[in-house]
């Protein structure tokens, strides 16, 4: 082992300047993250800023061009075969065998991975039940729709009860109540110790599951830590007011009007009755400019912080016009 | 949910897991295809498989039975057809399967899972060796009775029946990891199984006639030699099609190999050749399920392999390296000493094919690109930063100057070599090359194994075919058109010698100073000079390039050292 892995029993999963060079393409560049025992840690970016490679890394599939990688405190490139037993990794469009059924597929798994042959069959059908796919066991994967395809390839990543997920993209194509499983999967067995990483391009899917994150942007980790720390860094900016109108033309312009008086607005912007706002006061400022327009004579229905949060950090921390910001960033 | 399960195949002892993993029956991969393959759609190809065995079987037996009256004689002539049968499932049906097999699972992504599960590397290529093929097995299965049947009757001994059965499954396995590999390596499916089935139909049926040119080692790695030592002698002269007035090879098969000053059986020859291929390229398949995005061999191992099979090639050369016109004649395959010369000339110009064609490949196997010798110093940088030794310069990643160096010096000296012995006391002796003649060869290898190396190694994969196209192939088409339309004979050999390929020709031609009238010889020999200083002159340009280009990434890596960690927690 060339160095000592970080000694905190918590942390499972460990990367030190771990790079990655397609060629000429730097994919992963220079990343270096913990991540603790039990964490749902989600790890977010726009489409090729990194993750998929760096997923593709840890669990052992791809060489990074140099870097560490400690799991469990196990260096990856000195012990790989003993980690492997740990991992359970879901690929990104991941794929089932289409020539065998679905109880077939998992039973191979299960005896790769040395299930006793008197255990598998409960432990297909264990997993096969946690991702409601029971009544599918004897379709080949050849007739599967992509949802379900998604669903059995994670029921074959639960098969070995891994300690570290590392799923890449796992609700793309899953129908909304599978997506609410899947959370519901992932937060239990991290309640049991379970560590997962997992990967999207869409943060509604991870904003509210997820412990702690980490934004790749062009192979770079630009920023990582706990999820409300993260918010608490990069408030809210965006507010959604709602009025209520008899005369649109009149009063579309007394709300601009108001609106734009205030010190604490910006960016405004209207479609019909809705406004949408950057506002950068505490809730006192929120709560002067409500009256304000109130005493203007206007009949607020709503005032609002926008519910996609998460996505205003992302987009704030890798806009291609903020690239100074990013960098930045990279250098706290 | 966190208990963690027990590999079965994890023994505690190396011999005990070895045993193990030979256990096919309890390889999940083996389990896994056997599901997908016995469906009631295989039914078919076993219904076929019986019938067709059957038919031959009885058909052939009966009609010599009814012929001849001799059970012995018609079981003996029925078993060619039956073996047949046998070695077109097991050698052509189960190889391409494993191909199209392997690049299936890589094109679906399922091959990925595979490499994901606790199993060892071991595990994983004997799996896929068993695996994909189990259908093919049983349907070999499905042929036995009827090959009992007749080798009972035809009452042959365990003596002969075994050693052909053992060297037909070796053989039968090195093409299933030639599959194998073409299948980890190969993209395009329906064509990679087009190659692998020609490529197992040259090695069976088109390589082994290399023998009657005085280069028998590629036959031992078909059943064919032990076939023709153990069964041909017991069979009808009329039963194997195409043996009646055959030649005789200059290797005799029905007394074992001349190895050497030795004579070997035939069947620990083709047992042991075969092994070293098998275990290459289980080495290759097994590199590959570590790292898919590694080399299938590294630089030391193909030095090796590359010692090794010039030892088994020079040793089955040997016979013919030391022969005279009078053996030959004692053989009965000259009537006078007029085509010594021709022998003389042609085992120096296969010898000295095989052994550049060899080496090319293992040159072209272990040479990093450019972006991975990029990535190796990025590595070697960071590891001088942790105060490791650098990379090791026969790393897969390190640059090839001096493994393509040891490669070229070693084919100088075996091509060399074997010149010499013939210079010395063989055919060659009766020709008397000057010293200079017996060097052309050597100094060629060497020339077009850096030529390759080099422009391989600047050109990188899509340009460097487009230049193997334009200056290995074009110059000899160029000469053929030139001499076809404008009717030139010999001076076309300048424009041809830009080609390596002629190049080795030319060098082997220089040999003979008395087969050729003095001005075809000087055009011979001023050929092979101008397409020397050609091709040397073109490795000069691309190795400054090359070094350059090392030079500069050298730098550019250096002033990137890694930076400090962007946000850690």
């Amino acid at each position: 082992m060339l160095q000592q892995a970080t000694t905190s029993t918590a942390v499972t999963v460990e990367t030190r300047d771990v790079r990655l060079d397609y060629g000429e393409l730097t994919a992963v560049d220079n990343v270096t993250l913990q991540i603790k025992s039990g964490e749902i840690y989600g790890l977010v970016g726009p489409n090729g800023a990194g993750k998929s490679s760096l997923l593709k890394m840890l669990a052992n599939l791809i060489r990074p061009t140099y870097g560490d990688i400690f799991v469990n405190g196990i260096d990856l490139a000195e012990d790989p075969w003993s980690v492997q037993k740990d991992l359970g990794y879901m690929p990104d469009l991941s794929p089932v065998a289409p020539e065998l059924k679905v109880w077939e597929f998992l039973e191979f798994f299960a005896a790769a991975y040395g299930i006793p042959r008197n255990e598998r069959k409960a432990r297909v059908n264990e997993c096969l039940e946690r991702v409601k796919m029971t009544e599918h066991r004897e379709a080949f994967g050849k007739g599967l729709s992509r949802g379900m395809t998604q669903r059995v390839v994670l029921a074959k990543t639960l098969i070995p009860r891994p300690k570290i997920l590392l799923l890449d993209e796992p609700a793309s194509g899953m129908d909304p109540i599978a997506r609410i499983n899947l959370k519901h999967i992932l937060i239990e067995l991290c309640s049991q110790g379970v560590t997962a990483i997992v990967s999207s391009h869409i943060l509604t899917e991870l904003g509210d599951m997820c412990t702690s994150l980490g934004i790749m942007h062009k192979g770079e980790l630009v920023k990582t830590g706990d999820k409300a720390a993260l918010l608490i860094e990069h408030p809210v900016l965006t507010r959604s007011l709602t009025v209520l109108m008899e005369n649109p033309e009149q009063e579309t312009a007394n709300v601009r009007a108001v609106l734009e008086a205030s010190e604490h607005v910006s960016d405004v912007a209207n479609e019909g009755n809705i406004f949408v706002l950057g506002f950068s006061g505490d809730e006192s400022a929120e709560a002067e400019l409500l009256k304000e327009l109130v005493e203007a004579g206007i009949r607020v229905t709503s005032f609002s912080r926008e519910s996609a949060s998460m996505e205003d950090v992302l987009i704030k921390l890798v806009s291609p016009t903020d690239d100074q910001a990013t960098q930045e960033l990279a250098h706290d | 949910m966190t208990d963690q399960t027990v590999y079965v195949g994890e023994s505690k002892n190396l011999a005990g897991r070895l045993l193990q993993q030979l256990q096919v029956w309890h390889n999940p991969i083996v389990w896994k295809n056997f599901y997908a393959r016995m469906r009631t759609q295989a039914l078919f190809s076993f219904l076929f498989v019986f019938v067709i065995s059957a038919f031959v079987t009885f058909t052939t037996y009966g009609g010599i039975m009814r012929i001849q009256g001799d059970a012995v004689v018609a079981a003996r002539t029925a078993i060619v057809p039956l073996g047949m049968i046998q070695w077109f499932i097991m050698m052509l049906s189960a190889t391409g399967r494993i191909t199209s097999g392997i690049i299936h699972e890589r094109v679906t992504g399922t091959i990925e899972y595979t490499r994901l599960t606790p199993l060892s590397p071991i595990d994983k290529v004997i799996g896929y060796l068993f695996g994909l093929p189990v259908r093919e097995y049983l349907l070999f299965l499905l042929t036995m009775p009827f090959m009992l049947f007749l080798l009972v009757r035809g009452e042959l001994p365990l003596s002969v029946i075994l050693p052909v059965y053992m060297v037909f499954f070796s053989s039968a396995i090195l093409f299933h990891m030639l599959g194998m590999v073409l299948g980890l390596v190969l993209k395009e499916w329906r064509l990679s199984v087009v190659f692998t089935i020609a490529l197992v139909i040259i090695i069976n049926w088109v390589l082994p006639f290399f023998s009657f040119l005085g280069f028998p080692i590629l036959q031992y790695l078909t059943v064919r030699p032990v076939f023709s030592e153990k069964i041909t002698p017991l069979l009808p002269t009329d039963a194997v099609p195409g043996m009646e007035g055959a030649p005789q090879l200059i290797t005799d098969l029905t007394s074992g190999v001349d190895f050497y000053t030795w004579e070997v059986s035939t069947t620990a020859f083709s047992l042991l050749l075969q092994g070293l291929l098998i275990f290459t390229l289980a080495l290759m398949v097994y590199r590959k399920w570590e790292n898919d995005f590694g080399h299938s061999l590294g630089k030391a191992y193909a030095l090796f392999f590359y010692v090794a099979l010039q030892l088994f090639c020079i040793g089955t050369l040997w016979p013919n390296l030391i022969f005279d016109s009078s053996d030959l004649m004692a053989l009965g395959l000259l009537s006078d000493d007029s085509l010594v010369d021709q022998y003389a000339f042609i085992i120096p110009l296969i010898y000295g094919f095989f052994s550049i064609a060899i080496a090319l490949w293992l040159v072209y196997v272990t040479t990093a690109s450019h972006e991975e010798y990029r990535s190796g110093l990025l590595r070697s940088q960071k590891l001088q930063q942790m105060n490791q030794p650098p990379l090791s310069r026969f790393d897969d990643q390190a640059g090839s100057l001096l493994s393509t160096s040891i490669l070229a010096i070693s084919t100088f000296a075996f091509l060399l070599f074997v010149q010499l012995v013939m210079a010395r006391v063989g055919p060659l002796s009766e020709v008397s090359p000057d010293t200079i003649g017996l060097l052309r060869m050597p100094l060629v290898a060497v020339l077009v194994i850096f030529y390759f190396a080099t422009s391989l190694e600047y050109l990188e994969m899509r340009r460097f075919a487009l230049l193997f196209l334009m200056v290995w192939i074009v110059p000899i088409l160029l000469a053929i058109f030139m001499a076809v339309v404008f009717e030139l004979e010999e001076n076309v050999l300048y424009i041809a010698s830009g080609s390596p390929l002629t190049m080795v020709v030319l060098s082997a031609q220089g040999l003979l100073n008395d087969w050729m009238n003095p001005e075809e010889l000087t055009i011979v020999r001023d050929s092979y000079w101008i397409g020397f200083t050609f091709i040397l002159s073109i490795t000069a340009f691309l190795g400054y390039r090359l070094k350059r280009l090392k030079d500069r990434t050298r730098a550019q890596v250096l002033q990137s050292a890694p930076a400090p960690a962007a946000t850690a927690n």
